[in-house]
């Protein structure tokens, strides 16, 4: 009787959250400025900057030495012969890929942040919390207010990137996408990602007065996140796809969990007596 | 109908109400009174079921606000201390989300917004974004989100508190009207309403109210009518007398060691005398010979009354 189910209720809390991120300059630009950067500035400077690539001698060889690890089969075949062509494949196709998924957590966890604490800093939590909206619709709306923006840029980067990276390898004969584990990586497990990072900040803003406290606090929760991401970009784990695979279901399972934990951290009562 | 029994909130190691007993019936005005702290606000919360309570319930028209909270949600208008509305939409745009989140019909809604905006005379103004508003404008927006969804129910706090005088004679003026049964916007079916008008203007509340509780600490120190309150918290009265002969009644004794004080060329008072001792004015006037066109008597106003029970809170 409590649970009245309303689509209308969820899509114009989730519209408005929508319009108001992008009319706000303090959201839109990292999520305009962040991904360009990442998805655009990154594999140009890879791939047009003259000297980028010289790794040192040792560096290039051990690099190499990984790639039947680091590389799907079809994309080892199809490798130049060239040494530079071959570190930049290997780049662009696979320890780059892992750094893109920053952009997912980071706009998600900024786009969450303002979700709840915003409201509160705002002072139009309240309008929210004296409407019919149930605690499980405001959170359901909260995350997918702030999780559409941020897949949504994601995966268009990720096109981008492609884009780009498919381009500049175009010259050496390589074709690189599509590829598994990049599909899987800005399919399955960008998505997964931002749902736990700002589901993370969602039920933590419920606690903070602001929205630095709200990212700052989430911050911290999905920092092993990106510690994890670092260390594949910087070789010390290499990613194939079936671990993309895993890592991606464990990830929608934990967000499925912080949903549960969710609903009954961010009550009504914690939320109006932090008002 | 609004009923609170034995309704006892924390907020951590703080007891913000104990065991709060209160029942507000359909087309009443029940003013809160109190002090910062007292526990208004919590209690509107309580009722809107923002907050649960830890011992004791809370039923509006019968519903739990926290197990039907959506249900009672419905019905009830709150206006918050702090205008709730959003400064980066435009006062229609707010009031459209208000209308999505109550689910109100499209048809007709853009026609409803603007006699609400006109009833609050924001019409003008209904397509700037609210963040350039005045605080009174803001809270006179807040006031039409309030009134949108036509509840059965108003839960208002300090509502002309951030308003000037003019706007706030308004808004009084509706919130009689809203109780009486008027709609204060559309041309709906007149239906009284429950209203909870928590408010630090005394006068306002002995204006408007039709019984007043005077919150302590959490508890109802006192409820009544105004005139209840004043007769059973003020002895003194003040006695004001239109005579014929003003020298003369200047020159009569003082009654009770009260002396009369001229109060102008017309009229002369009796301040702070015991209501028992009224007749002896009387008599005085009568046993000087002079004679009296008016002699009206006034009680201690709301203000007095909360003033006086303060002290004798303070001096306990």
């Amino acid at each position: 009787m409590n649970q009245l189910p309303s689509i209308r209720l969820l899509t114009s809390v989730v519209g408005r959250d929508l319009r108001l991120l992008l009319a706000s300059r303090a959201t839109l630009i990292p999520l305009v400025v962040l991904p360009l950067v990442i998805f655009a500035g990154l594999p140009l400077l890879v791939g047009l900057v003259p000297g980028a690539l010289n790794l040192p001698g040792g560096d290039q060889q051990q690099l190499l030495s990984l790639l039947p690890a680091a590389l799907p089969a079809d994309t080892l075949a199809a490798l130049p012969d060239d040494p530079e062509a071959q570190v930049a494949t290997i780049l662009l196709v696979s320890l780059l890929a892992p750094i893109l998924l920053v952009v997912p957590v980071i706009l998600a966890t900024v786009a969450a942040a303002s979700a709840i604490a915003g409201e509160r800093e705002r002072r139009t939590l309240e309008l929210l919390l004296l409407s019919p909206i149930t605690d499980r619709q405001l959170l359901l709306a909260k995350t997918i207010g702030a999780w559409l923006p941020a897949v949504t840029v994601s995966l268009l980067g990720a096109l981008v990137y492609q884009g780009i990276a498919t381009a500049l390898l175009a010259g050496h004969g390589v074709r690189p996408f599509p590829n598994l584990l990049f599909t899987l990586l800005m399919g399955w497990v960008a998505p997964a990602l931002a749902a736990v990072a700002l589901l993370a900040v969602v039920v933590v803003s419920g606690r903070t007065p602001t929205v630095q406290d709200a990212i700052q606090l989430g911050g911290v929760l999905v920092l092993p996140l990106i510690g994890l991401l670092v260390a594949q970009s910087a070789g010390v784990l290499l990613l194939a796809p079936v671990h993309a695979a895993a890592g991606g279901a464990v990830l929608w399972l934990f967000a499925a969990g912080l949903l549960h934990a969710g609903s009954r951290a961010l009550s009504r009562d914690l939320l109006a007596t932090r008002l | 109908m609004i009923l609170l029994e034995g309704v006892t909130r924390d907020f951590g190691p703080v007891r913000a109400l104990t065991g709060l007993d209160l029942a507000v019936r359909r087309g009443e005005i029940l003013g809160l009174l109190g002090h910062n702290g007292a526990g208004k606000t919590t209690t509107i919360r309580l009722i809107a079921g923002l907050l649960q309570p830890n011992h004791g319930r809370v039923r509006v028209d019968g519903l739990d606000p926290v197990a039907d909270g959506p249900l009672v949600r419905r019905r009830l208008g709150v206006l918050p201390a702090n205008a709730a509305v959003d400064d980066r939409l435009t006062a229609r745009a707010n009031l459209r989300f208000t209308a999505a989140l109550f689910d109100l019909p499209r048809p007709g809604l853009e026609r409803h917004l603007d006699v609400l905006l006109d009833r609050l005379g924001l019409g003008d103004r209904a397509d700037d974004v609210a963040g350039t508003y005045s605080t009174g404008m803001r809270q006179r927006l807040s006031l039409a989100r309030v009134l949108l969804h036509d509840p059965d129910v108003l839960l208002l706090d300090e509502p002309t508190a951030a308003l000037d005088p003019v706007a706030a004679r308004m808004v009084r003026t509706l919130i009689t009207e809203l109780a009486a049964g008027g709609s204060g916007a559309a041309e709906t079916e007149r239906r009284a309403r429950t209203i909870v008008l928590s408010t630090h203007d005394l006068e306002e509340a002995q204006r408007l109210c039709h019984r007043v509780a005077i919150l302590e600490h959490g508890r109802v120190r006192t409820l009544g009518t105004p005139a209840q309150l004043a007769s059973a918290w003020g002895n003194d009265v003040e006695v004001e007398v239109h005579p014929e002969d003003l020298s003369a009644t200047l020159a009569l004794d003082p009654v009770a060691g009260v002396p009369p004080r001229r109060l102008d060329d017309q009229h002369v008072r009796f301040p702070g005398i015991a209501r028992i001792e009224v007749p002896r004015i009387v008599h005085a006037l009568s046993g000087a010979g002079v004679r009296v066109y008016r002699i009206e008597v006034r009680g201690p106003s709301l203000a007095e009354v909360y003033l006086r029970l303060h002290e004798a809170e303070d001096t306990r």
